[in-house]
């Protein structure tokens, strides 16, 4: 009945196009996946009263429970303390979801992996959109400490777009690498969020890295450098050259084995899931 | 042209580790099913064995065989899903899959939305979308339920919803696994004058199924899977004839 009504899709992209033409053949085949992840974002909280505002008042209150309690301690005033864990805080909360999701992605989109031919990169960005879009909804908390208690923003606050492209890039690794290693081996499963609480504690969010074995753990974690990434453009001064040595290493080393990993195990994952 | 070709092709799936499985030891050392293999580790399961099949545009082939036989997996192999371990598997065409009902859903979003979401998951566009909309609410009889969450619709609903999502595509080789039992007969009668009219002349179907009636309806070839393995491939009426044989001893009026 419906015979004028439906359609063909469009062919796949020929392997014979131009470089730019893949890329954009490319950028509109994710560009399902991130609308995807933005539902898969909004429809969480569909049935609760403040909506994705959740994800904004869950930030709010453990920055704001923090900072009360822990600014006496470095002495460094209320408002100081409050940059210093805001953006800490709110990078950190990325990073960890970004690993917590890991061992578990593929696993719960199993029935749509199983059932229909779509991609695992397309699983993988649906991810990453739906974390990305948690962020933007935590965003106005960092912001508004900025303007009540930052210091003015300097040109140096434009190397946080950067950043949050090299946040986005670590965070399709890192789906990707502990997604394949989760589905071999499920022990992830129950290390992650093991790792990533003892991680928690052990990189520079609420404490600073200044001296003794604080100095120690901080300058051997690679986080802390992640961290730094966010909070040094919005407090006015450039992340270090250490700081960018660790991560950019961080982030093309672990690009590379996301790659690899999905290419390599792509056609063996699905039925293991 | 579309066609699907396996050439030999195996399918082993893993079991994967079962950690403090070993408080239950196996009553029974020697296993019977040659297709459970646990030789070494925790094993895995033959589940395909050395399948040739040729299938070509226009064939429309019933999967049959008792429940077990690999009718599902042969299904996912044919999607491109599953990788066969051994031998070689291509394809030509666009694929649709109807396996399970309710994939690619959200619980809590409006049935609209999930014609967006199926539909976006299907690899559409927007406008795409935007052409089929009006159809799928119509062929799937939902009405003013469309506008509320599919976790308020009942089995029935949320399977026509996704068969009118996943046939609105035009795919050009449509695989269904037994969604016919779902849905009531006037559904069904509509159900299968899509099917004929999206899979058109030149299309590939392949419908697993139990029903003989669905095969003589649909199917003009059939292939019967035995313990993974194809113990036949072709006519329908001699396949299905020599099926029943096999099963049920005699041969029976069809069910």
């Amino acid at each position: 009945m419906q015979e004028d009504q439906s359609i063909r899709l469009a062919p796949a992209a020929p392997r014979t196009d131009s470089f730019s033409r893949r890329v954009f053949h490319a950028a509109a085949k994710y560009r399902g996946p991130v609308e995807l992840g933005w539902y898969d974002f909004i429809t969480l909280f569909r049935r609760s009263f403040l909506g994705p505002l959740w994800a904004t008042t869950q930030m709010a209150l453990w920055i704001a429970t923090i900072t009360l309690i822990l600014h006496e301690r470095l002495g460094d005033g209320i408002g100081n303390y409050a940059v210093y864990v805001g953006l800490g805080f709110f990078a950190w909360d990325f990073i960890s979801w970004s690993l917590g999701e890991g061992p578990n992605h593929l696993f719960s989109k199993g029935t749509l992996l199983k059932n229909i031919p779509v991609d695992i990169s397309a699983v993988t960005i649906r991810r990453i959109s739906f974390l990305f879009f948690r962020s933007v909804f935590q965003l106005p908390v960092p912001v508004f400490i900025l303007i009540f208690f930052g210091e003015p923003l300097t040109w140096n606050a434009l190397i946080i777009l950067p950043v949050a492209v090299i946040f986005l890039i670590n965070s399709f690794s890192c789906l990707t690498i502990c997604g394949v290693l989760g589905v071999y081996i499920r022990d992830f499963e129950f290390i992650i969020p093991t790792m990533t609480r003892f991680l928690f504690f052990t990189t520079p969010i609420f404490w600073q890295g200044d001296r003794g074995v604080r100095r120690v753990i901080s300058d051997y974690n690679p986080f802390s450098y992640f961290i730094e990434m966010v909070r040094a453009p919005l407090s006015g001064s450039a992340p270090s050259a250490l700081a960018w040595t660790v991560v950019g290493v961080i982030t093309v080393v672990s690009f590379l084995t996301a790659l690899w990993l999905q290419s390599r195990f792509r056609s063996q994952i699905i039925y293991r899931i | 042209m579309n066609y699907i070709r396996l050439q030999n092709v195996d399918l082993d799936l893993p079991v994967g580790r079962q950690a403090f499985s070993g408080f239950f030891k196996p009553v029974q050392k020697k296993r019977t099913d040659e297709r459970v293999d646990t030789s070494k580790g925790p094993g895995y399961v033959h589940a395909l064995r050395d399948v040739t099949l040729d299938i070509k545009a226009g064939d429309r082939v019933g999967l049959i065989g008792v429940n077990g036989a690999g009718k599902s997996t042969l299904l996912r192999v044919l999607a491109g899903i599953y990788a066969p371990t051994k031998g070689r598997y291509e394809a030509n065409g666009r694929i649709s899959t109807l396996f399970v009902s309710g994939v690619g859903m959200n619980q809590n979003a409006s049935g609209r939305e999930n014609i967006f979401l199926c539909s976006r998951t299907l690899g559409m566009s927007r406008a795409e979308i935007r052409a089929i909309e009006q159809g799928i609410v119509d062929f799937a009889e939902i009405g003013d339920f469309i506008d509320l969450p599919i976790r308020t619709y009942s089995a029935g609903m949320k399977t026509r919803l996704g068969f009118a999502v996943a046939t609105a595509i035009r795919p050009e080789i449509l695989l269904i696994d037994e969604v016919f039992g779902v849905g009531d007969s006037a559904f069904r009668l509509r159900a299968n004058e899509r099917i004929q009219k999206v899979v058109g002349q030149a299309g590939i179907l392949v419908l697993a199924t139990h029903a003989d009636a669905t095969i003589t309806n649909f199917c003009d070839l059939v292939c019967w899977m035995d313990k993974g393995e194809v113990r036949y491939f072709g006519p329908a009426e001699e396949g299905i004839e020599a099926y029943r044989e096999a099963t049920h001893g005699a041969p029976t009026k069809s069910r």
